[in-house]
């Protein structure tokens, strides 16, 4: 599935995501693509904005290790965090009821 | 790391292409190095060799100007990429500088002409005098609004700059607006003065611009303010029948304004030089 089909769902996958435990960037966008079996096509670095805004918007917070000589920025979901995720499934599982309500059953258009 | 010279190019590449202020940028660069070489780290522990697992991380991860058109795109303080507005602000201030240096060059043709020999001192004559003074003081209204634009969009370009920049433009704007009374030097010349000082500290304290043309252009009209008050207060010179004193409005005009437009055109170089990277609020994945 390709990067604007994903817009505006990036929030609730990361989240879905963090809920099961801390995180750094790569681990989170590892655990994304194996959950969802390879469906999510999405340039990697593109998600870091999403992160940090969210951890500005206070649903995550960070802290910093030292990982093999390397800085490691590790997410975790806040409280504030787990209730946005709770509004964004159930906003969710509204929108996909409605969507497979109205799409099934409608006849395939005919095709030359 | 020598052994991944794709990866540090890569990161190197990012720093150029995102402008933030300058220890979050360390920590960003830091947090996406430790991602890629952890993404190579992964490949070649799969058996793949270090070139190729290098290029297969950096094609998973996206180009550099991709993922910082994401930043600059979700609305969060501190993150920029030089877009064409940007570029576009930096030859505005190129052509501020050159609208305030005709001012200057107006303003002292207009000196050259006598004074009007009407027998009502009051009343406005249309002669060279004024012509020219007129002239100036477009000119000066003109290059005052064109630097209000550039001032505007190096503060958008970073998402903010703080309460200071906010300051800054509002008294040059009210500085500028006091153009329409231009022979009012002391107060255009003041209140432009305090706008760009403060605008430019603020620039400074964020360290997001070149510090010599800035610390030039701020240090500009607020020094042709000191100058002014100095020799005013002093009252240096010969009063006219207005009560002003024109050696005053000479030298503080003049030291302003020149120092003011080097520091512009050194800003107006530096915004005009960068290569944009297109951003397309559309189409980012990361703003939600």
């Amino acid at each position: 599935m390709k990067g604007q089909a994903l817009k505006g769902h990036l929030d609730l996958l990361l989240l879905a995501v963090l809920v099961d435990g801390a995180r750094h960037g790569y681990a989170v966008i590892d655990d994304l693509r194996e959950r969802s079996e390879d469906a999510f096509d999405l340039p990697e670095g593109t998600v870091y904005p999403a992160l940090h805004r969210m951890e500005k918007s206070g649903f995550l917070a960070s802290e910093w290790s030292v990982v093999r000589g390397r800085r490691r920025r590790t997410y975790r979901i806040t409280d504030k965090g787990r209730g946005a995720l709770g509004e964004q499934r159930h906003a969710w599982e509204e929108f996909s009821d409605a969507v497979r309500m109205v799409v099934k059953g409608a006849p395939w258009p005919n095709t030359p | 790391m020598a052994e991944y010279a794709l990866i540090d190019g890569y990161l190197d590449a990012f720093r150029t292409s995102v402008r933030r202020w300058r220890g979050d940028l360390d920590d960003l660069v830091a947090e996406m190095g430790d991602h890629l070489y952890s993404a190579v780290e992964g490949f070649e522990a799969a058996g793949t060799e270090t070139e190729l697992a290098q290029r297969r991380t950096l094609e998973r991860f996206g180009d550099a100007d991709e993922v910082a058109i994401a930043f600059a795109s979700t609305p969060q303080r501190g993150f920029c990429v030089p877009t064409s507005a940007t570029k576009d602000a930096g030859t505005q201030a190129l052509i501020s500088a050159a609208a305030w240096m005709i001012a200057l060059v107006g303003l002292w043709i207009s000196s050259l002409f006598p004074e009007s020999t009407s027998a009502d001192p009051d009343q406005f004559v249309l002669n060279g005098q004024t012509i020219f003074f007129l002239g100036s003081t477009l000119a000066l209204i003109g290059g005052g609004a064109l630097m209000l634009v550039m001032m505007v969009a190096l503060r958008q370009r970073h998402g903010g700059l703080g309460v200071l920049s906010t300051i800054g433009i509002g008294v040059t704007g009210l500085g500028v607006a006091s153009l329409l009374a231009s022979w009012a030097f002391g107060v255009w010349v003041t209140l432009i003065g305090i706008g760009t000082l403060t605008f430019a500290a603020a620039v400074l304290r964020r360290d997001v611009a070149p510090r010599l043309p800035t610390m030039i252009w701020g240090a500009g009209m607020s020094s042709g303010a000191i100058v002014w008050n100095v020799l005013r207060w002093s009252e240096v010179g010969t009063a006219d029948e207005w009560g002003n004193f024109p050696i005053a409005d000479i030298t503080g005009v003049l030291v302003g304004v020149v120092i003011m437009a080097i520091g512009l055109i050194g800003i107006g170089r530096w915004l005009s030089s960068e290569e944009p990277v297109n951003v397309e609020p559309t189409g980012p994945l990361a703003t939600a």
